[in-house]
């Protein structure tokens, strides 16, 4: 769950924080737990709500982040698989604010666009660029740290 | 690389990343739980156990008795039965030029019925003695007015499903599944859950893949057929223009149920019209999704379900579609709060209060012409049952206690007569006989008294709700209170007698039955799936007087409160 808070959160000090509640709220409604799927999935919602929770009062802003290096494109998945799920995380935390929290809602935790717009309150077609820029912009960081990693 | 692919490989690699806890955190957690709990239930519960103690307090325990001040009054002796009194042994006894003297205290004392047991009194030297106000001479020098009334006082689940719902899972010939839920029943009232349902529901939404859920449900010779597509709703102007039926709720609760509620339109009789007048051909009609009002504290996912309903097998004997639904049946509530309030009365004017008590050996007479009521701030205890009828009205039935302490203090003049057995001689000289001698004390009496007002009453209500968000809502509320049952206690023995200023007042009649009007703007909030805590300003206004047996004022209370309460809502 701290792997969560973080992918959320700006910084540890705020992933922290996310845990915390997000863990009282579990023990506060875990009677609502029906034993209908798995404990960890649920556990996960309410860390997500939460996050976004926290966020939502912070005011998150989805800019445009200006034009991104399409040529970046990684078209071998052996590449990704040399990273490890260390450095991946890392890199995502390197994505602005914005594009981090669609595309963790997205590709991570599986929401469609109409439901990340609804939660985040914005457009789903802002999530839907959000997502493009944020996928192009990993992908540009991948690329990056994989021609550091050959060097 | 394609999208999905990198996307899968991101997912994948962030699944299995773990991130050191800090040592700290699980202290941290702990403290956060200690902090954050109850604050807002200990608040509430603080407020409703002390409002019932201190309510409770009041009713039972009256008003500690102030002290009794008697002093020796002027002392009048006038009265000599018939005879003139005269001495003859003065060394044998008081009797004639020496009466018996009768001191206003030794009439408080030994005078049972001037007693005041459950009323404080206080009689005041003669010294101080008021006229008495009926006294037509001092009327007349000016001395006294007539009247001295001053009252300054007078102010769900599967189990739900009817009939059985079945669960079929098709597989087309594309490849693509389909649930079907078979059952009997009034379709169009019926909360359709099912764990297959939702676990298909569920996975669209997840996936974000297109599919199919289909409900089936028969009404007599009328089958309909409900399918749940992926997709996110377009409701436009047209859209709503053909809406003909509404889904009341399709939530998605925190442990990842779906329901899908389906309510029959409310304005939707020209529909179904429609329907009925196009025989054999289905007709399809798009149904906005709508979503539930939710828990803050709940995960929940937004529907973005286009639900398609369509009515097959239509026959021109299609009924209007009922406008209550069973999801709305299925709301039902108990309320119970408690209100304090502040009485505001409406005095009967009142010329005086006579008491006259009489027995072997003295008379009392007292006439209160300062009279001053007021009935304390004080408690009502409701319990109600409400229910939800449409969109936003509830209808409801109640039964409420109130005691309301009246404080009452009379002041007058009171007149003692103590009549005493003496023995004197005959006229002859010769013998002793028995003669009556009367004396007569004026004084000034205060009673201090605590009377009650208990009053059982039946609150028939209706509540609108104005406005709702999240777990908050705002209700509008009111309705008539009937109060089936009122008593009085009065504390102040003797027969009291008011005069009052309308001269029809003194002999009437006690009325069984009152009826008021009340109203009031409730706040709520949702904790959890079935409790309501509110707050609610309330005013009651009764429309008659009070009349009943010993009451000294005729009056009409009215209440302006808060009442504190807590709602459940009964599963049925």
């Amino acid at each position: 769950m701290m792997s969560v808070c973080l992918r959320y959160a700006r910084d540890e000090h705020e992933a922290q924080d996310i845990l915390q509640v997000g863990f009282v709220k579990v023990f506060d409604y875990i009677h609502q737990f029906k034993n209908e799927g798995s404990v960890e999935g649920w556990m996960r919602r309410v860390f997500v709500s939460v996050a976004i929770r926290q966020f939502s009062k912070k005011k998150l802003r989805f800019d445009d982040m200006g034009k991104i290096d399409t040529d970046a494109v990684i078209e071998d998945a052996a590449v990704l698989a040399k990273i490890s799920e260390d450095e991946i995380h890392k890199l995502i935390l390197q994505l602005p604010a914005g594009y981090r929290m669609v595309f963790n809602l997205n590709v991570i935790e599986g929401y469609s666009h109409e439901e990340i717009a609804a939660m985040l309150k914005i457009q789903p077609a802002t999530s839907r660029t959000q997502l493009l820029k944020a996928r192009k912009m990993l992908q540009g960081l991948i690329s990056k740290c994989f021609n550091l990693v050959l060097i | 690389m394609k999208n999905n692919s990198f996307d899968n490989i991101i997912k994948e690699k962030v699944a299995v990343h773990q991130a050191p806890v800090p040592a700290d955190a699980w202290d941290n957690i702990k403290k956060e739980k200690r902090k954050r709990p109850g604050i807002f239930w200990w608040t509430f519960a603080a407020l409703f156990i002390g409002f019932s103690l201190f309510g409770f307090y009041e009713m039972t325990y009256k008003r500690s008795p102030a002290l009794t001040a008697t002093q020796t009054g002027e002392v009048k002796n006038t009265a000599v039965k018939n005879r003139e009194i005269q001495i003859s042994d003065s060394s044998n006894m008081h009797i004639g030029t020496q009466p018996q003297i009768t001191t206003v205290a030794d009439s408080v004392e030994n005078n049972t019925l001037i007693n005041e047991p459950k009323a404080n009194t206080v009689i005041i030297p003669a010294d101080e003695v008021l006229p008495d106000p009926g006294d037509k001479d001092l009327t007349k020098t000016g001395l006294v007015k007539p009247s001295l009334n001053k009252n300054p006082g007078g102010t769900n689940e599967n189990k739900e499903k009817p009939g059985g719902i079945s669960v079929k899972e098709k597989t087309k010939k594309t490849g693509k599944s389909e649930w079907q839920l078979t059952g009997t029943g009034d379709a169009t009232n019926t909360t359709l859950t099912h764990p297959a349902l939702n676990k298909k529901i569920r996975a669209l939404h997840a996936n974000g893949k297109k599919g199919n859920a289909t409900a089936e449900m028969i009404n007599g010779n009328d089958v309909v057929t409900v399918k749940i597509k992926n997709k996110k709703p377009v409701i436009n102007k047209k859209d709503k223009e053909e809406e003909l039926w509404t889904v009341a709720e399709n939530e998605k609760n925190f442990s990842g149920k779906t329901k899908i509620k389906f309510t029959a339109p409310a304005t939707d009789a020209a529909g179904e019209n429609e329907t009925a007048n196009t025989t054999a051909i289905a007709a399809t009609k798009k149904i906005k999704a709508v979503e539930p009002a939710v828990n803050n504290d709940s995960l929940h996912t937004k529907p973005e379900i286009v639900i398609t309903k369509q009515l097959a097998n239509t026959h021109s004997t299609a009924k209007p579609a009922p406008k209550e639904t069973k999801q709305n049946k299925r709301k039902l509530f108990v309320d119970i709060g408690i209100m304090p309030f502040v009485p505001v009365q409406n005095n009967a004017a009142l010329v005086n209060i006579k008491r006259t008590t009489v027995n072997s050996l003295s008379r009392s007479e007292f006439t209160a012409g300062e009279i001053h009521t007021t009935v304390n701030a004080s408690f009502s205890y409701n319990i109600a049952l409400r229910k939800k009828l449409a969109a936003n009205w509830y209808a409801g039935l109640g039964l409420q206690y109130t005691q309301i302490k009246e404080t009452i203090k009379l002041s007058g003049k009171e007149t003692n007569t103590r009549f005493s057995v003496v023995k004197r001689l005959d006229n002859t000289g010769s013998f002793l006989v028995d003669d009556t001698v009367a004396a007569v004390t004026h004084g000034k009496r205060i009673i201090d008294a605590t009377n009650s007002y208990q009053f059982i009453s039946i609150p028939v209500f209706a509540q609108y709700s104005l406005w709702e968000k999240k777990a908050w809502s705002l209700v509008l509320n009111g309705g008539l209170i009937f109060n089936v049952k009122s008593t009085y206690k009065n504390s102040i023995e003797g027969p009291l007698i008011p005069t009052y200023s309308s001269a029809g007042m003194a002999n009437k009649p006690e009325p069984k039955l009152t009826t008021g009007l009340f109203a009031g703007m409730r706040l709520a909030r949702t904790i959890g799936s079935n409790y309501q805590v509110y707050i609610e300003p309330t005013f009651q206004f009764n429309l008659q007087n009070f009349y009943m047996q010993n009451m000294i004022n005729y009056k009409n209370i009215h209440k302006a409160g808060l009442t504190v309460g807590l709602a459940y809502r009964i599963n049925y």
